[in-house]
C-alpha cells in the first residue's frame, strides 16, 4: 500500500466516518428486506387489500402499491434493491398510504426539526446540570444534599420515561392546572407568524416544555449517580494527589484535574442516550400530541402507512447514527489518548 | 466470593436491601397473589371510579371492578416477560460473547461488527417497526423478539470480561494443563463473570419492562388478560387522567411498574457495588 | 559531612487509619530531624507506615489517617511553620514551593488529558509565576538537566512518555520553584535497573549541583547506601534505628536493621550470603505486647515479651530501639 493510502487507513476521522456511512447502507438495506420478505409483507397485504376493496385486478394494485413504495415489484428483487438504494441516496422515500399525494420526505422534513430540538436542547440541559449536581455531591458526600440529590436520582433514573410524561400531565396538567395542556398541543403556536420573533421562539419553547421536562427529568439522575461515581474515582488518582502536592488551587484541580477526567466516562452513555430518547420519542410525543418523527411514527404505525413508518425509522436510525459521530468526534477531542489509540 | 459474605455485604446497603424485598415482594404478589385474590369481573355501573375503601384498598375502575385485584392479576404475564427475556437475552449474550471472545480473529471481529451495528440501530422504534409487521399476541413471541433485540450490550460486555480474564493466569495454567475450552469457559470464566450475568440480568429485565408496556400502550400487542401495560392503556384511551376521580385508576398500575423498575436498578446498583471492590471502597 | 541548620523537626508524631476492624497505627511516636543540604533514608517494609509519613509531612495523608499527636515544624528562611496548624492557603502556597514531593505513583502523576507543558504552567501560576515564558524557560532548563528533550516531552501528554521518563519529568517539575525540602517515596521501585541507575545518578547530580534536603523514603537498603547521609529504619511504625550511613552499615544494632542489610545483594556483595527476615509485617491492627519485633527476632528475651523499647543513644547520632542494645553490639 502507497504510503498515504496508509496514512489515510489510519486517520482516526476517515475511519469513523466509513464505518458510519457503511451502518447506514447497512440499515437501509435492513429495512428494505424487512417491508420485502417478512412474512406479514406490507406490499401483498396492501396489493391483497385494494383488489378486495376496489375490485381492481392484480396487475393495477400491484401498480398502484408500486407507484407508492418507488418500486418496480415485477423486476427481480436485486434489482429492486439497487433501485430502491437509489431511490434512498436521494431521498426519495416515495408517497404517504395514508394521506394520499404527500411525498414522505416532505413529512419528514416538516416533523424531525421539533424532535432534533426538544431532545437536543433536553440533553444539553440535563447533561450540565447532571454532571453539575454528581461532582457537588460527590464532594459533599454524606450531606444532606448527597442524599436527597442521590434519592431523586435513583427513582427518576429507574421509572420509564413515559411513565413520568404521564405522570406530569396529570399533576401539572390536570390535577393542579399548572400548565395549560390542551392549548400546547402541537410544537408551535397557532396564528404567530414563524419567524426570529420573541412570541414565536417563547411559544415554541412553551408548547414542547412538556416533553423537554420529561425527557430531562428521566435522564438527569443517570448524569448524577455516574458522575458522583467518576468524580469518586478520580478523586482518588495519584495525579489529583500530585496536583495538591503541587499546591494548585482547589478550583483548578476540580476543574482540570478531576471534572475533565471524570467526565470522559460519561461520553459513552451520551451516545447511549441520545439513542435511547430519540428512540422512545414515539411514547413521550403522542402523549404530549407534540408533533415531532416520534409522533408521526406511532401514527403511522396505527394507520399501517408502511412507506412512512419505513422511512421514519430510518430518520431515526440516521440520526442517531450521526449523533454517535458527533459525540465520538467530541471525545476524540477531548481524550488525547483515543487517537493514539487507533494509530498504534 | 463466598454466598455468606455476599448476603453480609447485601445486609449493609439498605437501599439495596429494600430494592431486593420489593422485588421479592412484587414477584410473590404476582405468582402467588392470584391465587388467594380472585379477580374481580363484575361490572357495577352505579360503583365507576369509586374512591379506596377499606374492602377496596385502590377503588373502583371505570366499570366499577376492584381495582387491587387487577393490580395483582395484572403482574404476572408482564414479569414472566420481563424474566424470559432476561434468560434468553444472557443466553445469547453469554455464549455469543464468550465465544467471540475466546476464539478471536476473524469471527470475533464479525461478531463484533454485528454487534455495533445492532447497538446503534435504537432498539424501540426496531421494535415498532417489527411490531407492525408481525403480530405479537403471545408473550413468549413478544419475550422472544425483545432478547434478540437485547442481547448486543451484554455480549460486548462478556467478550471484554472475557478477554481480561483470558489472559490471567490461572487460565493460561489451565490451557498449558489442556483442560479443554469448555472446561475454561465454564469452570474458570463463568464463575468470575458471575456478578456481570447477574446485573445486566436485571438490566435486561428492566429494559424488557420498558419496552413492552411502551408497545402495549401504543396498542401495537394485541395481548388479551389482565396486565399492568394493559391497564394504563386502558386508563389513557378512556381518558381516566382528566378526572380527578380516576386517579388511583391510572396511577395503580404506573406505580407498581415503576416500584419494579426501580426495586430491580437498586438492587442491581448494590450487587454491583459487591462484585465491584473499587466503588465498595469509595462509598 | 558539615551539618547545615536545621530544617524540619518531626517530634512524637503519631498517625492512626480509621478501619472497620479498628485504628491502624500506621505511624508510632516518631521523631527525627532533617538538616539543610542533607540526605535523610527512612527505610522500612512496605506496610511499616513510612509512605503514610512522608505524606504527612506536607499535610496530604487521605482523610481517613488521623494524625493523634505529635509536631511537624520546618524552619525555612528564618520563619518556623508548624504544618499541622497551617491554613488550607498557607499550604498551598507552602507545597511544592518549600517542600516538594515526588510520589510512589510517578507513573500516573500527571493528567492524563493536558500536555505536560500545561502542567509545568499550572504549577507556575499556582505560585505566582506570571510570565508563561520564565516557566517555560525553567522547565526546558530542568528538562535538559534531567537528560529529555525538552521540546519534545513539553508537547506530549503523559501516555506518550515511558515510566523513566515520567519518573524524570517529575523530577524536573520538581525542582522548578527551587524548594529547600524534597521528599521521594520510593521514586525507583516501579522502574528497570537500568532506568533506576539514570534515576540515581541523576539525585547524586542534583546533591551535588541544588544543594537541596532530601527525604528517601524506601525499602530498599541499597538505594540508602548510595544515596544516603543518615539512615531511619522503621518497623511496625516506629523508629527503631537512626545512625549515619556508616553507623548503619558498620555498626547496625537492632536485629531488624541487621536482618535488612543481610537481605540487600548490593551491600554485602556476595550473593550467598544474603538471607531474608524470617515471618511477616506485623498486623498494624493488632500489634504484639512488648517490642513489636520480637515474633520474628532471632533471640528475644522474656523482657522483650513485656516492654517496648525506648529509642536511645548509643553513640554519637546513632540511636536505637533495642533492649538488648549491649549485647547485640559488636
Amino acid at each position: 500500500m502507497p504510503a498515504f493510502l496508509r496514512r489515510l487507513a489510519k486517520n482516526f476521522l476517515l475511519r469513523r466516518l466509513l464505518a458510519m456511512f457503511a451502518t447506514i447502507f447497512l440499515v437501509v438495506t435492513l429495512t428494505f428486506f424487512m417491508v420485502r420478505l417478512m412474512p406479514g409483507n406490507p406490499i401483498e397485504v396492501y396489493i391483497n387489500q385494494q383488489m378486495s376493496l376496489t375490485g381492481i385486478s392484480y396487475q393495477e394494485a400491484q401498480n398502484q402499491a408500486a407507484s407508492l413504495y418507488n418500486i418496480d415489484l415485477t423486476s427481480p428483487i436485486w434489482v429492486q434493491w439497487v433501485d430502491y438504494m437509489k431511490k434512498m441516496a436521494v431521498g426519495d422515500f416515495g408517497y404517504s398510504f395514508s394521506s394520499p399525494g404527500t411525498p414522505v420526505i416532505k413529512m419528514i422534513v416538516d416533523y424531525l426539526p421539533w424532535t432534533i430540538f426538544s431532545v437536543g436542547i433536553s440533553i444539553f440541559i440535563s447533561f450540565i446540570l447532571g454532571i453539575f449536581m454528581g461532582m457537588y455531591i460527590a464532594y459533599k458526600r454524606g450531606g444532606w444534599m448527597d442524599h436527597i440529590l442521590s434519592s431523586f436520582a435513583s427513582i427518576t433514573s429507574s421509572v420509564p420515561n413515559y411513565l413520568v410524561g404521564i405522570l406530569l400531565l396529570i399533576f401539572f396538567g390536570v390535577q393542579l392546572r399548572i400548565i395549560p395542556f390542551s392549548v400546547m398541543r402541537g410544537t408551535a403556536p397557532a396564528g404567530v407568524e414563524p419567524g426570529f420573533s420573541l412570541e414565536y421562539l417563547w411559544g415554541i419553547f412553551a408548547h414542547a416544555i412538556l416533553p423537554m421536562l420529561t425527557y430531562i427529568i428521566s435522564t438527569i439522575g443517570g448524569w448524577i449517580l455516574t458522575m458522583k461515581n467518576t468524580t469518586m474515582t478520580t478523586m482518588g488518582e495519584d495525579y489529583v494527589l500530585v496536583a495538591k502536592a503541587r499546591g494548585l488551587k482547589e478550583s483548578r484541580i476540580i476543574v482540570h484535574y478531576v471534572g475533565r477526567n471524570a467526565i470522559l466516562p460519561l461520553f459513552t452513555t451520551l451516545v447511549m442516550q441520545v439513542g435511547l430518547l430519540i428512540g422512545g420519542s414515539p411514547l413521550i410525543e403522542t402523549i404530549f400530541v407534540y408533533k415531532g418523527i416520534g409522533y408521526a411514527l406511532s401514527n403511522s404505525l396505527a394507520q399501517r402507512d408502511y412507506p412512512v413508518m419505513q422511512a421514519i425509522f430510518l430518520c431515526i436510525t440516521i440520526s442517531v447514527i450521526f449523533a454517535n459521530f458527533a459525540a465520538d468526534l467530541l471525545y476524540s477531542k477531548l481524550d488525547p489518548r483515543i487517537k493514539s489509540n487507533v494509530t498504534e | 466470593m463466598s454466598l455468606n459474605e455476599i448476603l453480609q455485604l447485601i445486609r449493609k446497603d439498605k437501599v439495596g436491601m429494600v430494592g431486593f424485598f420489593v422485588l421479592l415482594g412484587l414477584i410473590l404478589m404476582s405468582y402467588v397473589g392470584p391465587y388467594v385474590i380472585p379477580l374481580d369481573e363484575v361490572v357495577r355501573v352505579d360503583r365507576i371510579y369509586e374512591a379506596p375503601t377499606l374492602a377496596h384498598p385502590l377503588g373502583m375502575d371505570n366499570m366499577g371492578r376492584d381495582i387491587f385485584s387487577e393490580i395483582v392479576h395484572g403482574g404476572r404475564d408482564v414479569l414472566t416477560v420481563a424474566i424470559l427475556t432476561g434468560v434468553l437475552s444472557t443466553l445469547i449474550a453469554f455464549f455469543l460473547g464468550a465465544f467471540s471472545g475466546f476464539i478471536g480473529g476473524k469471527i470475533d471481529t464479525f461478531i463484533m461488527w454485528v454487534v455495533d451495528v445492532f447497538l446503534t440501530i435504537p432498539r424501540f422504534p426496531l421494535l415498532l417497526v417489527l411490531a407492525a409487521v408481525i403480530t405479537l399476541d403471545n408473550i413468549y413471541l413478544l419475550s422472544g423478539l425483545l432478547a434478540i433485540l437485547s442481547w448486543p450490550p451484554l455480549a460486548r460486555s462478556v467478550r471484554s470480561q472475557v478477554l481480561s480474564v483470558k489472559t490471567r493466569d490461572y487460565i493460561e495454567a489451565a490451557k498449558l494443563l489442556d483442560l479443554g475450552t469448555y472446561h475454561i469457559i465454564f469452570k474458570e470464566i463463568l464463575p468470575n463473570l458471575m456478578g456481570y450475568v447477574i446485573i445486566n440480568f436485571i438490566f435486561s429485565m428492566t429494559a424488557a419492562v420498558y419496552s413492552q408496556v411502551g408497545l402495549i400502550f401504543l396498542g401495537l400487542v394485541p395481548l388479551s388478560g389482565q396486565n399492568w401495560g394493559l391497564m394504563i392503556q386502558m386508563a389513557w384511551t378512556r381518558g381516566a387522567i382528566f378526572y380527578t376521580g380516576s386517579l388511583a385508576y391510572i396511577l395503580a398500575p404506573i406505580i407498581v411498574i415503576a416500584l419494579f423498575q426501580w426495586a430491580a436498578i437498586a438492587f442491581s446498583r448494590s450487587l454491583e457495588t459487591i462484585f465491584n471492590p473499587r466503588l465498595r471502597g469509595a462509598s | 559531612m558539615a551539618r547545615g541548620e536545621k530544617v524540619l523537626t518531626v517530634e512524637k508524631l503519631s498517625i492512626d487509619y480509621i478501619s472497620r476492624r479498628g485504628p491502624v497505627q500506621a505511624v508510632r511516636n516518631v521523631s527525627f530531624d532533617l538538616y539543610a543540604g542533607e540526605n535523610l533514608c527512612i527505610i522500612g517494609e512496605s506496610g511499616s507506615g513510612k509512605t503514610t509519613m512522608g505524606m504527612s509531612l506536607v499535610k496530604l495523608s487521605p482523610p481517613s489517617a488521623v494524625i493523634k499527636k505529635g509536631t511537624i515544624l520546618y524552619t525555612l528562611g528564618g520563619k518556623e511553620y508548624d504544618v499541622r496548624s497551617m491554613s488550607e492557603a498557607q499550604l498551598r502556597a507552602f507545597r511544592w514551593k518549600e517542600v516538594a514531593m515526588v510520589f510512589q505513583g510517578a507513573l500516573n502523576a500527571f493528567n492524563p488529558v493536558i500536555r505536560i507543558k500545561k502542567q509545568f504552567l499550572d504549577t507556575g501560576w499556582a505560585h505566582n509565576m506570571k510570565d508563561n515564558k520564565e516557566i517555560l524557560r525553567r522547565s526546558e532548563e530542568l528538562l535538559r538537566f534531567v537528560q529529555l528533550d525538552p521540546k519534545r516531552v513539553l508537547n506530549s501528554y503523559q501516555h506518550e512518555l515511558s515510566g523513566g521518563m515520567k519518573q524524570r519529568v517529575l523530577i524536573a517539575m520538581s525542582l522548578l520553584l527551587n524548594p529547600k525540602i524534597l521528599i521521594m517515596d520510593e521514586c525507583t521501585s516501579a522502574l528497570d535497573i537500568l532506568t533506576q541507575r539514570t534515576i540515581i545518578n541523576l539525585l547524586k547530580k542534583i546533591k551535588e549541583e541544588m544543594g537541596i534536603a532530601f527525604i528517601f523514603v524506601s525499602h530498599d537498603l541499597s538505594l540508602a547506601a548510595e544515596l544516603a547521609d543518615r539512615i531511619v529504619t522503621i518497623y511496625a511504625g516506629r523508629v527503631v534505628e537512626m545512625g549515619t550511613t556508616e553507623d548503619i552499615f558498620k555498626n547496625a544494632v537492632h536485629p531488624y536493621t541487621r536482618g535488612l542489610i543481610k537481605a540487600t545483594p548490593t551491600v554485602t556483595g556476595n550473593e550467598e550470603g544474603l538471607t531474608s527476615i524470617k515471618g511477616t509485617p506485623p498486623d498494624l491492627i493488632r500489634l504484639p505486647a512488648g517490642c513489636k519485633f520480637n515474633p520474628r527476632c532471632e533471640f528475644p528475651t522474656t523482657q522483650c515479651y513485656q516492654e517496648e523499647p525506648e529509642l536511645v543513644s548509643i553513640g554519637k547520632d546513632h540511636y536505637v530501639a533495642c533492649l538488648k542494645a549491649d549485647q547485640s553490639r559488636d
